[in-house]
């Protein structure tokens, strides 16, 4: 589960979103808060399911929020 | 004599009642004292059980620990399930004797009293804690993706067990294998199920610090 090859914005993301706090974000997803602080800190790669929940919660589109880490 | 309301007052001093009786109860269930009354060995499951709840429900309503925070409602259970499986092992590793050679009328109600009292407390705890979480959420897919990944190694540690077991008891020759009485085997199969699931509970505690730590 270390070494994904996915990089995300998710800090960024809910930081333009007047700080969303990582619990309010993870009840938007249905996961729970430690899933959000091992998606941040990058150690695991998410469903495609869960991608588009978070993008979804954050109003953007998937590409906005996950790329690939040599992009 | 008034007693104070559980949940109104303090709760220390209820937390430290059922910490006492677990205490007791523990005692009496893993080192029964000898020259007691059975009815006074007897006591230790009703009050593993009385005093966990009561220390429970008294840690219920105190406020959440750093680490409740810190830690999946899932890797909490997977702590407990650890703790559990591993009292297993050790009431069961303390009593081989008995399994080896056969369990007397005695020997099963003690036997019966330590394994009741350890399910009963996990029970009691695993229902509690549940309920203290409420309607959050308490696995999601990276929870289930760890739960998977190591039940891959309790099954690989179940299938070394199980091959040896029966390795060693296909090729052997029959006067080697006098030892081998069908309770002895029995035995061997149930220690083979106890390390499997060590194994396993090892394995999910092991990812969880793992993805914390970031190594």
């Amino acid at each position: 589960m270390t070494g994904t090859p996915l990089a995300n914005e998710i800090r960024r993301w809910r930081f333009e979103r007047g700080e969303m706090t990582q619990e309010a974000l993870a009840q938007a997803c249905g996961v729970t808060r430690q899933t959000i602080i091992a998606l941040e800190a990058g150690k695991y790669a998410p469903s495609l399911e869960l991608a588009f929940r978070i993008a979804r919660a954050f109003g953007v589109g998937v590409e906005e929020v996950f790329r690939w880490k040599t992009e | 004599m008034v007693l104070p309301n559980p949940v109104k007052s303090s709760h220390s001093v209820w937390l430290l009642l059922g910490l006492a009786a677990l205490g007791a109860g523990l005692w009496l269930v893993f080192w029964p004292p000898s020259g007691y009354s059975m009815w006074i060995v007897g006591m230790g499951g009703p009050l593993v059980g009385c005093g966990s709840a009561l220390a429970a429900i008294q840690l219920s309503l105190w406020r959440k620990t750093g680490f409740e925070h810190a830690a999946a409602p899932a890797e909490i259970n997977a702590w407990i399930m650890l703790l559990f499986v591993g009292a297993l092992v050790a009431v069961s590793l303390g009593n081989a004797d008995l399994l080896a050679t056969g369990l007397s009328g005695h020997g099963a109600t003690h036997l019966g009293l330590k394994l009741g009292g350890l399910t009963l407390f996990y029970l009691i705890l695993a229902h509690l804690l549940r309920a203290r979480r409420g309607e959050a959420i308490l696995e999601d897919e990276r929870d289930l993706e760890i739960r998977m990944r190591a039940a891959a190694w309790g099954r690989g540690a179940l299938i070394f067990c199980i091959a040896g077991l029966m390795v060693m008891l296909g090729l052997s020759p029959a006067e080697k294998l006098r030892w081998a009485t069908t309770l002895v085997i029995a035995s061997q199969l149930w220690f083979s199920l106890l390390w499997g699931w060590l194994v396993e509970y090892i394995a999910v505690v092991f990812f969880y610090w793992r993805d914390r730590s970031g190594q």
